[in-house]
This record gives structure tokens, sequence and C-alpha cells, in this order.
């Protein structure tokens, strides 16, 4: 097959004229140029796509008059009538806007209206600020559980050291060491506080205690009898007694003896230096009494006299009967 | 032309819109096609790798319940702690000179520079657990940043802050907080609680921005015992006296309220510190019992003369003797080729049953249950409670061993009645003088007061003797602490005392053994109406072997701290005459 020439005829000829085509969109309504009408005329056109189209218009105006003529921007019936292209109809609907605005009812205009940009500011910062809260909270939860593990193991551990420094071996160690050593099972003494007589003369035998002295007793001897009195200490928790001693007025002698060494040594007033009638104190009695004279000391009584004394080591005067006396309550209580 | 400019412009927008639209659109694609594989293929990877980085989840242990006495002071509790992991292999790894590593860690742990490198550098071990420590130390140690330490692990640690006291009767717990022994083992469900677990959501520094709980942390209950703390130091102060002095094997105290039948204090020597236990507490040590044993409840033993007390309640109740009942007492008694004699060497005498009890005759005692019979002697110590747990809530309580009436030999009557020939516990023992000081009720010994606040009911107890037999039993009792008694040196004047001593020998190879004896001594205050009834068990002492003489005196210390500590009045009026005067029973 013959090619065909490459004549004037196989060329293009030279582009007189603009083919007719459909336009392309810019923006705004799409035209169909068989129909005439918007395919979407869902949506007012902008000022800008207005403007466009205009020029649009402008430009292909002789080519494509009779059958691009935009409609109206707002028509959506189809059976409506085509009007002519007109720039002022939007200036012609904002009365009617205004209008129509005027006969709408207040909660429609203030739902629409401007204000509500502040309130949705002001409704978003609220919520973010909430949220940084919760965080916040969050965060804050996290330390808090620290803090409460922290203060868990720290009272636990406080329980344990007042249980620890409550056990009668510590305290009788430091009362050892302050010159107290626990009374035997023999020099407890209860003692009948039934008559007036022997209330008084307790208390008459109260006396404030000097202090000073009985510390400066105290001071001295611990020097002299510490390693005694720690013997004592020692002794006096061990079921030592044989068969028999109780029976024998030995006790007796010791807490005597003790109690006048104590009163020289303290230089305080002592309850009760031999006998029931000075140391009984209403009900409670306090100081020593001897053991030799069970019959008159011992009568039932709810009184609760804690003696002082070492009354196995015998130690010279352990300590003065007022301090003693308390730390013999304390101990036995 | 002047309409061509705007056209080309026109299109040149549009192409380039159109580019874009493609641009993004592809974007679009790609970002779609991205979130679809990371959300269908490595969404679940993503997910777990999310939660690790954001999301933690950490224990919350339940903090074991308290062990306290019956005035809340603290015996047990649990104190929140960190456990310290280490990876040698990672630390090896990472430090060239692991002993800096160990230099700064050992300080913080407690433990010896030497001891923790050896731990850090263990070889071809991935994992080990170094210490222990207060959360306050594992702050520290995180705070070191060394690589190869685990983020510590919380768990709690077990304190005993008074030591020895009671450590037998509490027990004590493992490594994991599970009670192993003593009441930690027996009520390790009520003290244990149940775990929980947290969950955080931590943020780019790893704080916590929210935290929930997942599973909630049950606590567990507090344990409060009906043991004072104070009377159980001065028990065991006592005990390590006769330890001291009489280098026993072992020895066991319990102090009960007999109204209500509660251990108000239960001691054993040895003594064992769960806060520092040896290698192996279970072992003997020293020819001496375990330290860990608990001889109140798990060792039986022949009771001796102490047995004479039920023997005598029989017969009593019975009716076939009466306290002044008189028995002809020959110097021995011989059958089936033994020979059966008491403690003192004596010719013929003639004592009444609170005689018998007096001088602890082994020949009365055998008189009083030939009076009885066998069948009602083997009723009564069924009745009594021996041959069967008290049924107390400590861990490991013997039966003892008791033999049937039908299983009875010939000789099972002269020596069954004066406590040979069959095993108890000192509990038992506890259990039967409870019910002669109460009035006569056998209740199971009592040592929990409450669970997590809830009171434990009282046992009921059953009336085994009349409220009669009991008193008149007691009163006998008093004419042992009375001059001339077995355990007159026991006696304080004032105090209205009754108790019974025994003296049993022990069988070695089939043998009562000529030099082990157990020493025992059981007691109340006041005989009148007891409101404390104390044993003091001493197994195989050495120098002295009686009763009287070596538990009488522990039971007296013990009585003499405990009376004013309780504000126990010793005597109540009518005080008999044998409590200032103790020579012989005022009554009958």
């Amino acid at each position: 097959m013959t090619p065909p020439a490459a004549t004037a005829a196989g060329r293009r000829p030279a582009r007189t004229a603009y083919a007719p085509r459909t336009p392309r969109r810019v923006s705004g309504l799409v035209f169909r140029p068989e129909t005439g009408r918007p395919a979407r005329p869902a949506t007012r056109p902008s000022a800008r796509a207005t403007a466009a189209g205009a020029a649009f218009e402008a430009a292909f105006a002789p080519a494509f008059e009779p059958a691009f003529a935009p409609a109206p921007a707002r028509t959506r019936r189809e059976t409506a009538p085509a009007r002519a292209p007109s720039r002022t109809r939007l200036p012609r609907e904002a009365p009617q806007r205004r209008a129509r605005s005027r006969e709408l009812p207040r909660l429609d205009r203030v739902v629409r209206g401007r204000a509500w940009i502040p309130v949705l500011g002001a409704l978003l910062v609220v919520i973010v600020g909430m949220r940084v809260e919760v965080l916040k909270l969050g965060s804050s939860v996290g330390r808090q559980l620290e803090q409460a593990t922290a203060l868990e193991s720290g009272n636990a551990a406080l329980r344990a050291q007042v249980s620890e420094l409550s056990g009668n071996q510590r305290i009788e160690q430091l009362a050892a060491a302050m010159g107290m050593t626990m009374p035997g099972p023999m020099d407890i003494h209860f003692v009948k506080a039934s008559s007036a007589g022997s209330a008084n003369a307790a208390i008459r035998g109260i006396h404030a205690p000097a202090s000073q002295t009985f510390l400066s007793g105290i001071a001295s001897e611990r020097q002299t009898n510490a390693a005694s009195t720690v013997g004592a200490a020692n002794t006096s928790a061990i079921g030592a007694l044989s068969t028999g001693t109780v029976a024998t007025p030995t006790t007796g002698t010791t807490t005597a003896g003790t109690t006048t060494a104590s009163t020289t040594t303290a230089g305080t007033t002592t309850t009760g230096t031999s006998t029931a009638g000075t140391t009984s104190a209403g009900t409670t009695t306090a100081g020593t009494t001897t053991a030799g004279t069970p019959s008159a000391t011992s009568a039932g009584s709810t009184s609760t006299g804690t003696g002082s004394v070492g009354a196995v080591s015998n130690t010279s005067g352990t300590s003065a009967s007022t301090g003693t006396t308390t730390g013999g309550a304390s101990l036995g209580a | 032309m002047s309409t061509s400019t705007p056209r080309r412009t026109v299109d040149i927008i549009d192409r380039r819109v159109g580019l874009l639209f493609g641009v993004f659109l592809l974007l679009l694609l790609v970002a779609v096609a991205r979130a679809g594989y990371l959300g269908l293929f490595r969404g679940s990877a993503l997910r777990q790798a999310a939660n690790a980085q954001q999301i933690q989840t950490a224990p919350i242990p339940a903090p074991r319940g308290e062990i306290t006495d019956r005035n809340d002071v603290v015996l047990a509790l649990s104190q929140p702690a960190d456990v310290i992991n280490a990876d040698p292999i990672l630390i090896t790894r990472t430090y060239k000179h692991p002993q800096t590593v160990a230099d700064r860690l050992a300080p913080l742990l407690r433990m010896t520079r030497s001891s923790t490198l050896n731990d850090l550098t263990k070889p071809n071990t991935g994992y080990i657990t170094l210490a222990t420590v207060s959360p306050r130390i594992a702050t520290e140690i995180t705070a070191l940043n060394i690589n190869g330490i685990s983020p510590p692990v919380p768990t709690e640690r077990r304190v005993y802050p008074r030591g020895t006291e009671a450590a037998q009767v509490i027990g004590w717990t493992g490594t994991n907080s599970h009670g192993l022994l003593g009441l930690e083992d027996v009520f390790n469900q009520q003290l244990a609680g149940v775990s929980g677990t947290r969950r955080s959501v931590l943020d780019a520094q790893g704080k916590p921005i929210s935290v929930t709980t997942a599973k909630a942390m049950v606590p567990g209950k507090n344990l409060a015992l009906t043991i004072s703390a104070p009377l159980q130091s001065e028990v065991e102060q006592v005990l390590a006296g006769v330890g001291a002095q009489y280098q026993p094997a072992g020895a066991t105290a319990i102090v009960t309220d007999p109204q209500t039948d509660q251990i108000l204090a239960l001691a054993n020597w040895p003594a064992v510190n769960p806060n520092a236990l040896r290698s192996d507490p279970f072992k003997p040590v020293g020819g001496q019992v375990p330290a860990a044993e608990d001889q109140a409840v798990d060792m039986s033993y022949e009771p001796g003369s102490t047995f004479k007390a039920i023997t005598v309640a029989g017969a009593l109740q019975d009716g076939v003797v009466t306290p002044s009942t008189m028995f002809n007492i020959p110097p021995y008694l011989e059958a089936y080729g033994h020979k059966i004699s008491d403690a003192e060497v004596h010719g013929y005498e003639t004592l009444s049953v609170a005689g018998i009890l007096k001088v602890s005759s082994n020949i009365g005692a055998v008189l009083i249950g030939h009076k009885l019979g066998a069948s009602r002697f083997g009723y009564w110590v069924n009745r009594f409670g021996f041959g069967k747990p008290t049924g107390v809530a400590l861990q490991g309580e013997a039966q003892g061993i008791v033999p049937p009436v039908n299983k009875y030999s010939g000789l099972s009557m002269y020596n069954l009645p004066f406590g040979q020939g069959q095993s108890v516990t000192s509990m038992q023992m506890v259990q039967a003088y409870d019910a002669i000081a109460n009035g006569g009720v056998l209740r199971t010994p009592q040592i929990i007061d409450s669970i997590g606040g809830r009171k434990v009911s009282e046992p009921k107890g059953k009336r085994i003797v009349s409220a009669r037999v009991a008193s008149e039993l007691r009163n006998m009792l008093r004419g042992v602490l009375a001059d001339g008694g077995t355990a007159s040196g026991a006696a304080i004047p004032g105090y209205d005392l009754a108790g019974k001593t025994g003296t049993a020998s022990v069988v070695v190879n089939g043998k009562y053994s000529g030099s082990d004896y157990i020493a025992s001594f059981i007691g109340m205050v006041p005989a009148s109406h007891p409101k404390l009834v104390v044993a003091v068990v001493v197994n195989y002492p050495k120098g002295v072997i009686y009763g009287g003489s070596v538990a009488a005196p522990a039971f007296q210390k013990i009585v003499g701290w405990a009376v004013p500590h309780f504000g126990i009045d010793p005597c109540p009026s009518p005080c008999p005459r044998s409590a200032t005067n103790p020579a012989v029973p005022s009554h009958p």
C-alpha cells in the first residue's frame, strides 16, 4: 500500500480557529454543553468562581453563546426557566436574606452567631486543661503510691522498733545500768492497807525526790558496782533458788540492809525502811519490806509493792528507794 | 490574541492541581497501604512493643498479716522490700572491671565486696538474686544505673522484732514469705492475703501518667495471740537461767489462764532467733533438742509424779477415796519381779491421800490406783484428754502414748498410776491441770485470740470432774508447796500456791535410765481460785534431777513476776493458813 504522499495533504493544517470543546473546570459549577445546566448546582459558587466564570464566558462567548448560558446560581428546579446571567443578582439577594434573618427565631441567631467561636475556644481550653489535669493526677498518683510504699515501710520499721524497744530484757538491762535490779519473787510482798493509820503513815513518808542527789548517787554507784549490778540482774533471771532457801530469812536481811544503805547513799527520804506500817500508801504500796516478817506484811491486800534491791547480789544500796520504787514499778507493771 | 493567555494559565493551573491531587492521592494510598501493613501484619508485635514501652504491669504484693500478742505488741510483721537481681553475663560483658561494680554495690547490699564480686561474676549464670533490701536502698541501687542490675522487684521481708521470743510458737517464713514453721505455717492462708497487679502508663521519661489497679490486692489478716509478750519474755529469761544452771537437753514452760484456757506464755529452751537462723535449726546441737522444736506440743515424755493428781482426781470422783482416806505405805511393793519404791527410803508408814500427794509417794499412788481399778483408771486417763492431741492451734502436736486398758499388763497398774509407762505432752498436762484449776472443765488450750480482728470463739469444754473434787484436789496440792512437801522451796509467803512435782526417769534402750531424768512442776496461783497455771518441764538436767529443785524454782520465779504484773491477788480472802505459814494444808 502506498503511503500517503508527504504533501500538503499529509500535513496537519494550520490551526486557524479554536475547535469547540468542553471547557475545563477551574472551579465552580460544571456546565454541560448539551443541557446548559449545572451538573451539581448544590452549592452557591464563590465570588472567585463567579469571576472566573465570567472571564471564561467573556472569552468564549462567540463560539458558545447560544449554548452556554450560566444557570442561576441558587436554582435547583429543573423546570424553572433559564435566566440570563446577571451580576446584580447577589446584591439583590442580600436584603432578602437580611429580611429573612429578621424573621428567624432568636435561637437560630444564637446558634448561627459568632459568639460560638469564643465559647468553643473556651470549651476547647477547658477540655485540654482537664486532660492535662488528668495526666497530672495520674502522674501524682504514681508519686503518691511510691510515697505510700515508703510510708508503709517506715511505719512497719517503726512498729518493729517499738516492739523491740519495749522488750523486758532491754529495759532490765537499762535499769541495771541505772543501778536497779529486778526484785526476786521473795522480795515482793503484799501488805494490807486497810487501816487509815497505815495510809496516813505512808502519806507522811512521801517526799519529793531530790533528783540531783539521786542521779549523782547513781553515777557513783555505776562506777563502783557496775559489775555486781549486772551480775545481780543476770542472776535474778535464773531460777537458781535452791530448795530451802526461801524459808530462811536471808532475803529479809538482804532487803533490810539494802534499804538502809540506799537511804544513806541517795539521801532521799525513803518509803518504808522496815515495816509495813511505813511502807503502805493507801492501796498501792511502795517500798521494800522485810521478808522476815511475813505475817505482818503479807495479809492478802491488793497493793503491789515493788522493792528495790538486788536481793541476790545484795549490792550496797543499789538505789534510793523512791527511784527504785519507780523503776521497780515500771518493771513489774 | 488576548484570550490565549488565560487559557494557558488555566491549563497550567489545572495540570498542577491535577498533579498535586495525584501526588496526594498517591501519598494517601501509600499511607493506607502502610497503615494496612502495620495494622494487619505487624499489629500484634507493635502492640506488644508499645505496651512494653508505655504500659508497665507491676505486682502489688499483699502485705502479710502481723502476729501480735494479746496487747498488740508486734511479734512478727512484714516490711516492704525489693529484690535485687543481677545478670552476671551482662555485667561481665559490659564492665571490664566488675570489681568497681561490686565496690559500689556491696555497701548497699550489706555484703562483702568479695561475695558481691563472686555473685556478679558467677560464670554461665544469666540471673542471680543478690539480696532483698529496703525500698530506699533499692532506689539508691537503681540510681547507680548499672547495666546488668534489673529493676527492683517489690516484695516484703518478714521481721521478728522480739527476736527469740516465742520463736518456736510463731515459726518463720521462707524467702517467698510462705510460712515454714509454727503459726506462720498453720495460718499461712489467713496471713498471706492475695497479691494484686497495678497497671501504669508511662510517659516518655518513664514516669507514670496513669495508674490503675488491674487486680485488687487483699492484705493478709492479722493474728492476735493470747500470749502476753512481757510474760513470755520473763518466762524465756527464767528458762535461760535454768538452761545455764542445769545444762539440760531442753526445757519448756507454759503459762495459762485456767479460767479460759488461754495460753499466756509458751517458751522453749534452747532459743532460736528467726531473724538470724542457723543453717539448720532442726538439727540438735551439743546434745540438746533442736532449737526449732516446740517441746510443749511435739515432745512426749513420761510425766512421772505430776500424773498422780490425775489418779487421785479419778479416785475422788469415783468416790473410792477422800482426801483423808488413809493408806498403809510399805517400804516397797513387789510385783512380777519388779520392786516399786518411793524416792525416799522409808519404813512402814500411814499416809492420807493428801499426804501421798504431798510427799509424792509412788507406792501410795499405786495403792490408790488399785483401789480405783484398771478399767476406771484407764477411763480417767482418757477422760482427762491423754492419748489424743489437745487440739491447740500449734504445729506438730503429738498425742502421746497411752496404752489402752485391754493392753494393760499385770505390771501396768504398778507404774501407770504414778506416771510411768505412758507418754504425754506438756500441753496435755497443762490442759488437765487447767481442768483441776477451773473447777473441773476440760477445754482445748487456746493460743489464737483473734484473726483479722475477729475474736476466736472460746472452746466450750466439757466437765470431767465436779467442782468439789477439783477444789479438794487443789487443796491437797497446796501441801506440795507447804513445809515438808516436795516443792516447799518454791513457796512464796503470802501466795496461795498449789502444784505437783514430777521427776521421771527416761527409758534408754528399753530400761529406765539411772542418770537421765525429766524434772517437771505444774502449779497454780491462787489455789482457791486459780488465775494462772504454770508448767515447767526440764529434760535431762545435769547435777540436780528433782522437779522440786530444778523446775519448781522456775515456777516460783515465773509466779513471782506474773502475779504483780497481772495484778492478781495472790491470796484472796479468806487466805488459808497454808499461804502464810506453809506447813500443813488448812483444809480439810
